[in-house]
């Protein structure tokens, strides 16, 4: 497997008054990746039935096949905060945040004809919506107590998982 | 006490280096880190845990290299205004070392048995305990 990654990025924090800052980011990525997957298999019966080959080839088979993806997207945050007295921060935050594209590494399933289903070789971006709402709080020297609210929407979200091959 | 017949085994090396410059530039600073690592990976496992001949191998034996770099400026814009603002490059290889490999013994038809691609008209349970029909090794070798 072969992967690049590049971006560019920046954020700003923009003091409108001593008490209210603005703070703008944005990320713009791309990514590439690229697997080429051969699995081969050896032994067994030297001349299976056409029953046995069958069964055999259920739980073991030879694959082969080559992906290449790439991706660009853009993400980015914007938060304001307000500082209401030195104790008391106000804060709220939206962001847009995504995992790359994927590679499958761990064989793919075969569909109706036996071929690799071609369509799981890569796996889409993962899209993440964010919004939090808090309180950074400093009540004496000594303590802290901050209250945050979020809320993360995930889209295609790209859970781990493994299966015997 | 142990019953198992597949040496355990997690060798690893791993590894790497980078270098950070900073430099004053304009009412900032810009910054460049580079970093390159590898990680290899040469492991065994009984995978069915027993002395029984089911998943009597499965390793994966890897080569993983990557390298990054990122150059940045962080200062500020105006009295009002600061920020950060950089390029950002990742790059990484996995390979096989020199192959993945799975290896199934006599006892794994009882593990693997199931109704995928049945066949009728014959005895299954016969079928599936046919010696030798699962004894198979799987290689898989990434290339690239």
């Amino acid at each position: 497997m072969n992967t690049f990654s590049g971006a560019l990025f920046g954020q700003v924090d923009w003091a409108i008054t001593d008490k209210l800052h603005l703070l703008p980011g944005i990320r713009a990525n791309y990514d590439q990746k690229k697997v080429d997957y051969k699995r081969e298999t050896y032994g067994g019966l030297a001349n299976p039935t056409a029953a046995q080959l069958k069964l055999l080839q259920g739980v073991y088979s030879n694959q082969a096949f080559v992906a290449d993806t790439s991706n660009t997207n853009y993400s980015g945050q914007l938060t304001i905060a307000y500082k209401l007295i030195k104790q008391v921060n106000l804060f709220a935050t939206y962001a847009k945040s995504y995992k790359p594209v994927g590679v499958n590494l761990g064989g793919l399933v075969n569909d109706a004809s036996g071929n690799p289903d071609l369509t799981t070789a890569t796996i889409k971006p993962e899209q993440v919506n964010h919004i939090e709402i808090g309180v950074k709080t400093t009540p004496t020297k000594n303590s802290t107590l901050n209250i945050t609210v979020y809320n993360t929407d995930i889209k295609d979200i790209k859970p781990l998982y493994n299966r015997l091959i | 006490m142990i019953d198992q017949d597949t040496p355990w085994r997690s060798n690893q090396d791993l590894g790497g280096v980078s270098l950070n410059i900073d430099t004053k530039l304009g009412t900032g600073t810009l910054t460049s880190t580079s970093a390159w690592r590898y990680w290899n990976w040469d492991p065994s496992n009984d995978r069915d845990f027993t002395g029984k001949q089911a998943l009597a191998l499965s390793q994966a034996p890897s080569k993983h290299k990557q390298w990054s770099q990122e150059v940045r400026w962080a200062g500020s814009l105006s009295k009002k205004i600061s920020g950060v603002f950089g390029i950002f490059a990742i790059g990484q290889d996995l390979k096989t070392d020199p192959y993945h490999t799975e290896e199934s013994g006599v006892d794994q038809w009882r593990f693997a048995k199931s109704t995928t691609g049945i066949v009728k008209t014959v005895d299954q349970d016969a079928l599936w305990a046919t010696p030798g029909l699962l004894t198979v090794t799987v290689f898989t070798p990434f290339l690239n």
